[in-house]
């Protein structure tokens, strides 16, 4: 059909939104709430247009196209009432620009300077709203929170339905529902437009660990007094998505110049958290085969802590499905403790593309036999982005380096678990190399199910990413048990591309081009199979008997005393 | 002649304020096959406004007809009675003696002014918070469960019930309230304007005064200069003393109302408004602000309620600076 856009003819189709032709065509429309894996709230009103023949506005967002209409995106009513409701926004959140997860790309900043708005010219509305923890991970200052119910659909989304819109002296608002808990998956950060959810330390935290004065842990700044030895270890999926924390193209890898960032702000090392990830596909892989012959299947994927967090609050029935294999990060730092000449003055930080791994180190239970955590601090990505740029890092032009040894060897499938399917794709090579002594070179991770036998047994595996979807096959395993025997969970939507610790903006969209660009990073390596890496074989051989380094249990939990006000 | 050719003919408009002519309504849900829905819309969110009240309390008999006409000319099989909680309660016994037999259902309306909204009361009756809903699709379209469901007022329901038995004589319900003599409700002919319908009642004013037509919230303010409109909205006219009549205080009791009843989901309705109450309670107040404001709510509210709170608020405006 055809359409005039500021006069300009254009083409549309049937069942598009004003917004999606505008953007297609460059067309420059504002919008706030509107985020492409939600669907339209049509709530923050700035994506307004004039339609000829209609009295009153439209959300662009939320009207489809249809024959003829004639629309106009700018015209003086229009950039009034835009410049009316942004103040209004404005005045319902309490500006911490210096300490939020949008900067320095915030949305709500760029219009206001767009518009000319005065963004103080009311008084904030929610100046008394209290900031609420969750957990040890998540902040909520609903302070800031415009309205836009983006996270309680993002959070029911994920089947959690933590967050819910309460009546509350005559507003309708988010608030945490205390009959229920969090996950801690992060889901709500990356859907939120107004920077009203953070991880616990986002970025006060980082500023506080940078402290010179703070003599007790002087963790990010390397003084000759510091005698402390700083290691820095990093998930799978990190290196495809920190480059975006310097407006450098999303989706491209960029593993050496991060080692070299972290050496030069004064990490004594950097290690890559996918030779632990090799540690864990032999380790799970073992019991994928150890329960085949049991026959104590299905076995379920552990690296995920939200996942985890997920059954032992909703399905606890499932526990003891769940892989005992610790998760590559945690595996990784008590075999970085274990091989340190100094273990109680090692500092192992995590960057993590995900916020439950916060709460995951905190883990009363993962604490190893000598008393040592493996893991003192987590960051996000966005943390490290942060991090960074406060030290002048100058990113995007450093050299490469490559990732510290004796663990800077690692397997493409190991790299692979930053995706959904890399998990799955990864033990079933491995279980085949060592049960049959045959290679797979298909790609299963690139498939949703996969059957095969093993052993003369079949086994049907599965991937599933987001808790909504996961909590689906959980039902289906309810009903038939049998349905599937392994099964790789991962809370975010396309797994930790799309975690609640990456970058933002996150979206469905830009996890494609992150998994893409992932994979063909993972490719670059020596070898492709966790069987091939040698090195990692070596370790194993050398510590498969500290069951406390490899392996972990779970329990039941309740979410009803994780909030806090703070 | 079949009865929607007679609404047709009678040129009859829905009695909830929004004037929508009712055959076009018919129109779109009579060729429809499967199942559909009908509402009988007694919601009555206006403050002070009685007539929904009186038509349960007197002519309930006649509304069933009109609602039994509706749905078996429409093929509809299932319909809802969706009432105020406050007029459930007053009529509870009689409600459920004279539903029993009908395919029936009686809903509950939360104690909010958008929950008459006939989206907002779809969302309400399917179990949700009644909130609006974009149009289109019209509920005629997709409505209860996503099948076409005719949303009417219950006078239209009422009316048509007279047109189906030939004794309808073009006469609506009016509510007048306020400072006059013979307040209640009236059965008088709809075109008749403002002006002649208080002399018809004999309520005419002899002082200086001011009219509210169409609702107690969502009504527009005139003087008495202005009086040869027909009534527009709601049947309803109430009337103030001139004297009496104060522009800030009357601001202030509005948008208090319409912050209580509206559903806080987009920007203009849920902060405008507030800032208006806001701005009245700190003694701040600032008609350029006020305006501003009223242009954002009426020209980018999501639902009609942000229209028309705009509305009322500018024609108070208006009668303050005349």
């Amino acid at each position: 059909m055809k359409i005039k856009i500021n006069k300009k003819e254009i083409e549309a189709r049937e069942g598009e939104t004003i917004l999606e032709v505008a953007k297609r065509e460059g067309i420059k429309i504002p919008f706030l709430c509107n985020h492409p894996d939600i669907c339209v709230t049509g709530s923050c009103r700035i994506c307004i247009v004039e339609v000829k023949g209609k009295e009153r506005y439209i959300s662009a967002c939320s009207t489809k196209v249809e024959e003829g209409m004639e629309i106009e995106t700018k015209t003086k009513g229009v950039e009034k009432v835009r410049r009316m409701n942004l103040e209004l926004l404005f005045s319902q959140h309490k500006e911490e620009c210096d300490d939020c997860v949008w900067n320095p790309g915030c949305k709500l900043l760029s219009l206001a300077r767009e518009y000319g708005v005065e963004i103080n010219r009311f008084e904030d509305r929610k100046d008394h709203y209290p900031d609420l923890r969750f957990g040890e991970a998540i902040d909520f200052q609903s302070s800031k929170c415009i309205d836009c119910r983006n996270c309680v659909e993002a959070c029911d989304e994920q089947n959690v339905s933590f967050l819910k819109m309460e009546e509350k002296n005559d507003y309708y608002e988010v608030n945490p529902d205390k009959d229920r808990g969090c996950v801690y998956c992060g889901q709500c950060i990356i859907h939120c437009p107004a920077g009203s959810f953070e991880s616990v330390g986002e970025f006060e935290g980082v500023a506080k660990l940078m402290d010179e004065n703070n003599d007790k842990e002087i963790v990010f700044q390397i003084a000759p007094n510091n005698d402390k030895e700083i290691v820095f270890q990093i998930a799978p999926s990190v290196r495809v998505s920190i480059g975006e924390e310097f407006k450098m193209e999303t989706g491209v890898a960029q593993t050496g110049k991060l080692v070299s960032a972290l050496k030069e702000i004064g990490a004594d090392a950097v290690y890559d958290v996918s030779f632990a990830a090799d540690l864990t596909t032999i380790e799970e892989s073992n019991e994928l085969v150890e329960r085949l012959k049991e026959d104590k299947l299905p076995l379920f994927t552990s690296c995920c802590p939200a996942w985890v967090r997920f059954v032992e609050l909703y399905y606890p029935e499932f526990i003891e499905n769940i892989a005992t294999t610790r998760s590559p990060q945690i595996i990784s730092g008590g075999v970085i403790k274990e091989f340190s000449k100094d273990p109680e003055n090692t500092v192992v930080v995590s960057v993590m593309p995900c916020t439950a791994k916060k709460h995951e180190i905190k883990r009363e239970e993962l604490t190893l036999k000598n008393g040592r955590v493996p893991v003192d601090y987590v960051l996000t990505v966005r943390e490290v982005g942060w991090l960074l740029r406060r030290k002048g890092v100058d990113f995007p032009n450093l050299k490469e380096s490559s990732f510290d040894n004796p663990f800077g060897e690692v397997s493409a499938d190991a790299v692979g678990y930053g995706v959904s399917g890399g998990v799955m794709e990864a033990a079933v090579r491995h279980v085949f190399a060592t049960v049959e002594d045959k290679e797979i070179c298909e790609r299963i991770k690139e498939r949703e199910e996969f059957d095969t036998s093993v052993a003369g047994n079949k086994i049907r595996t599965k991937k599933v990413s987001g808790l909504g979807n996961s909590a689906k096959v959980l039902e289906e395993l309810k009903e038939d048990p049998h349905r599937y025997d392994y099964v790789e969970f991962m809370a975010c939507p396309d797994g930790c591309i799309g975690g609640g610790g990456q970058p933002i903006p996150t979206s469905r969209e830009i996890n494609k081009i992150r998994r893409k660009g992932l994979l063909e990073e993972a490719e670059k390596g020596k070898h492709c199979f966790t069987f091939q890496n040698e090195s990692v074989k070596k370790i194993h051989k050398e510590l498969k008997d500290r069951r406390d380094l490899f392996h972990t249990h779970y329990s039941k939990k309740d979410g009803p005393q994780e909030i806090t006000e703070i | 002649m079949s009865l929607i050719e007679k609404i047709k003919k009678e040129s009859l408009t829905g009695r909830s304020g929004s004037c929508f002519p009712t055959h076009l309504k018919w129109e779109q849900l009579k060729n429809r096959d499967g199942e559909k829905y009908l509402v009988c819309n007694a919601a009555e969110g206006e403050p002070g406004v009685h007539k929904d009240k009186y038509l349960i309390e007197n002519h309930l008999d006649e509304v069933l007809e009109g609602i039994d006409a509706t749905m078996a000319f429409l093929n509809i099989s299932k319909g809802f009675f969706y009432i105020k909680k406050k007029y459930h309660n007053l009529f509870k016994d009689q409600l459920e003696e004279k539903l029993r037999d009908k395919n029936l259902e009686i809903c509950l309306k939360e104690d909010r002014y958008v929950a008459g909204e006939e989206t907002a009361a779809i969302n309400s009756i399917e179990g949700n918070r009644a909130e609006p809903v974009q149009k289109p699709p019209h509920p005629t379209t997709s409505g209860i469960n996503g099948k076409p469901t005719l949303v009417h007022n219950i006078e239209t329901l009422y009316t048509i019930g007279k047109i189906n038995n030939d004794s309808y004589d073009k006469k609506r319900l009016f509510h007048l309230a306020g400072d006059i003599e013979n307040g209640g409700i009236f059965f008088l002919p709809e075109e008749m304007n403002i002006s002649e319908i208080l002399k018809e009642t004999d309520n005419y004013p002899d002082f200086e005064f001011i009219a509210q037509i169409g609702g107690g919230a969502g009504g527009i303010f005139v003087k008495k200069d202005n009086l040869s409109i027909p009534c527009q909205g709601v049947g309803f006219i109430k009337i103030f003393k001139k004297d009496q009549f104060d522009f800030i205080s009357k601001l202030e009791e509005l948008s208090e109302f319409f912050i209580k009843g509206n559903c806080d989901k987009c920007t203009p309705c849920r902060e405008g408004i507030y800032r208006i109450n806001e701005m009245i309670k700190k003694d701040s107040f600032d008609i350029v602000i006020l305006k501003e404001i009223i242009f954002a709510l009426e020209k980018s509210s999501y639902c009609p309620l942000g229209e028309v709170a705009a509305r009322t608020f500018k024609s108070l405006i208006e009668i303050n600076e005349n």
